[in-house]
């Protein structure tokens, strides 16, 4: 699958300030293909955040198109695109990402409960294992630390095998170790065929990607072909 | 878990907030199901009422306004004593303008093995009586014999059980519909056996100031008049001497009552709609709250795949559970209330309380859950339409 960002752009307008609208991302084109791992990178409100939630299907663009396999996401209907995100992509958002009701192995399988597809039950406990999150799978999220938080968020992005990965930032609050191991599986996701494109300061991820680009200011500025 | 599950797993992982959501719901279903039935057994106890009040006047002895009011006796079955000669009742009947008089004797009982507290005895005349026949013969399909009763509904007595009454056994032969008042603890007889109580009253040393036969005696004359008749007719009896009398318009009664009941459901009432109102607006209050304190978790299930519909739909589904517990809890405790103190409700009130029937309070109940599942999901439909607006990409940048 072929995911194309087409002068893809978004403004938002501060309230406060006499700033007016800014340009949180200039127009991107871009493409992800199935089996690449994309690593962004960039200075704090440079605009990753909003050109990965807008690559996502979560975030309307001011201007552009995002289309997938030729179908421009943000012309589908709420439903039709949340069905689509829900069967071809997994996000790993900033922060904690929980449903606080579901224990953590619930909240792995909830995403192939909401595409009504078979619960990855096994490839989540074989991730969970490789994570260090095993002992965990009955447990409350609200008990869990930030890193194990993080952890589950990125098994529950790999588990499913999606076609697409957005990964914001899925190293933070994580140790040497588990950074490593983080961008190991997604790596190995890549490898395995789904598109991975994962938003990061970490500096050691450009050794796991297969292009590195960087943005300035809402601009993508450069790109590294490894 | 699937997604149809998770709005009742989300209620049942947070019962802080499920429970404080469920009292404030089960408190609008308590309002409005006690409320309503507390009206509808005014209803019922005025209709009762005007059911059982065949007659236009009652004519009592004048003295007897200083003993206990007559009204009460009526109304609310309140016990007292007092008599004037049968002759009484001869002369009414006589008078131009009356169509029917009967007379009744009253006795109350300082204490009979089946009651804890005093009971009224009402003798009445069945061969012209038209106040009470008309009432107890659904129940009692034969004539009423000597030291044979009449039970009301409170009565701690069953059908063929005795009571005991200043020594004389006496055979309960029927038992009453409730009325809604204290007539509900009365047992009722024929003149013949009124006199033996009063006999047997006597003999026990009970005053009861009575001059001659206890025979010849009447507490009340129940008239009926004329059309048109009832206010002149009123006015000439009270003319009328040895003894000096007063003389009731059921008509004066029922209205006083009416108007009462009137104040007392439309106060009802009026607290039932500022009770709803405010509890909605605490609802509605309560529903953004969450709202906002849940938006990086509908955001989250925003960015796994659930619809912006999908997303209302959890939060409206959470609205309605948590109104359907605290519905049959409201539900539940009002009727827990109810029941058990509606005779203390009626003493309050001091107005005829008839509860209306299981099928009714049935009936009742289901409207009340109705509405009020209806008011959770209204007072969500605020937060679930925030919810249907809210821009995930945006809530994924507040992590910034």
């Amino acid at each position: 699958m072929e995911l194309t960002a087409s002068g893809l752009a978004r403004r938002f307008l501060r309230r406060s300030g006499d700033t007016g609208a800014f340009e949180a991302v200039r127009p991107v084109n871009l493409t992800l293909r199935g089996g690449e791992m994309t690593v962004l990178t960039g200075r704090s409100g440079s605009g990753k955040t909003t050109l990965l939630t807008m690559l996502a299907g979560l975030l309307t663009p001011s201007a552009g198109t995002a289309t997938l396999d030729g179908r421009d996401l943000y012309s589908l209907a709420d439903a039709d695109l949340s069905r689509l995100r829900a069967r071809h992509f997994a996000v790993v958002p900033q922060g904690a990402s929980v449903i606080s009701s579901l224990t953590v192995m619930e909240n792995i399988l909830f995403p192939a409960a909401l595409s009504h597809q078979i619960p990855p039950v096994q490839a989540a406990e074989a991730l969970m294992e490789r994570l260090g999150i095993r002992h965990l799978r009955n447990a409350d999220p609200g008990e869990l630390s930030g890193g194990e938080l993080r952890r589950m968020a990125v098994t529950r992005a790999l588990a499913g095998q999606p076609d697409f990965i957005f990964a914001d930032e899925p190293t933070a609050d994580l140790d040497d170790e588990n950074t490593a191991l983080v961008l190991t599986l997604l790596r190995e996701a890549a490898q395995k065929g789904t598109s991975v494109f994962v938003v990061t300061h970490e500096r050691d991820a450009a050794a796991y990607a297969d292009r590195v680009l960087h943005m300035d200011a809402g601009s993508l500025t450069a790109v590294q072909q490894i | 878990m699937t997604p149809r599950k998770l709005p009742l797993r989300n209620l049942l992982r947070h019962p802080g907030r499920t429970t404080a959501l469920t009292v404030l719901v089960a408190f609008l279903a308590l309002s409005l199901f006690a409320g309503s039935a507390i009206v509808m057994s005014l209803n019922n106890g005025l209709h009762s009422l005007e059911n059982r009040l065949g007659a236009d006047l009652i004519v009592v002895p004048a003295t007897a306004r200083g003993k206990v009011d007559p009204e009460k006796i009526y109304l609310q079955g309140t016990t007292g004593y007092y008599y004037m000669s049968a002759a009484k009742l001869d002369e009414i009947r006589g008078m131009d303008g009356v169509e029917q008089a009967s007379g009744q004797v009253y006795l109350a009982s300082l204490r009979a093995d089946c009651c804890s507290v005093p009971i009224q005895v009402i003798g009445f005349d069945p061969e012209t009586d038209f106040t009470i026949q008309p009432w107890i013969g659904e129940r009692l399909k034969t004539g009423l014999g000597d030291l044979e009763v009449v039970a009301g509904s409170r009565v701690n007595a069953g059908i063929n059980e005795t009571i005991r009454i200043y020594g004389q056994s006496c055979l309960v032969v029927a038992r009453l519909a409730p009325t809604g008042t204290g007539l509900d603890t009365a047992v009722y007889c024929t003149m013949d056996t009124m006199a033996t109580l009063l006999q047997a009253a006597r003999d026990l040393n009970h005053d009861l100031k009575i001059d001659g036969d206890p025979a010849q005696v009447v507490s009340a004359v129940y008239v009926k008049a004329a059309p048109g008749q009832a206010d002149r007719l009123a006015t000439r009896i009270k003319q009328t001497r040895s003894p000096k009398v007063a003389v009731i318009q059921t008509r004066t009664v029922t209205t006083d009552v009416e108007q009462s009941l009137g104040g007392v459901a439309h106060t009802i009432k009026a607290l039932i709609v500022c009770i709803w109102i405010l509890a909605l607006i605490l609802l509605t209050a309560a529903f953004l709250l969450l709202g906002g304190e849940r938006r990086r978790e509908f955001a989250t299930l925003r960015a796994l795949g659930m619809s912006r519909g999908g997303l209302a739909g959890l939060a409206l589904k959470e609205a309605l559970l948590v109104s359907l517990f605290g519905g049959v809890i409201g539900i539940g405790l009002a009727l827990l209330f109810l029941i058990p103190f509606s005779g203390l409700t009626e003493s309050a009130l001091n107005l005829p309380f008839l509860q209306p029937s299981w099928q009714s309070m049935m009936l009742l109940a289901a409207v009340t859950l109705l509405a009020v599942c209806a008011a959770g999901p209204l007072a969500s439909m605020l937060s679930a339409r925030r919810l249907r607006r809210v821009d995930i990409g945006t809530i994924m940048r507040e992590g910034n």
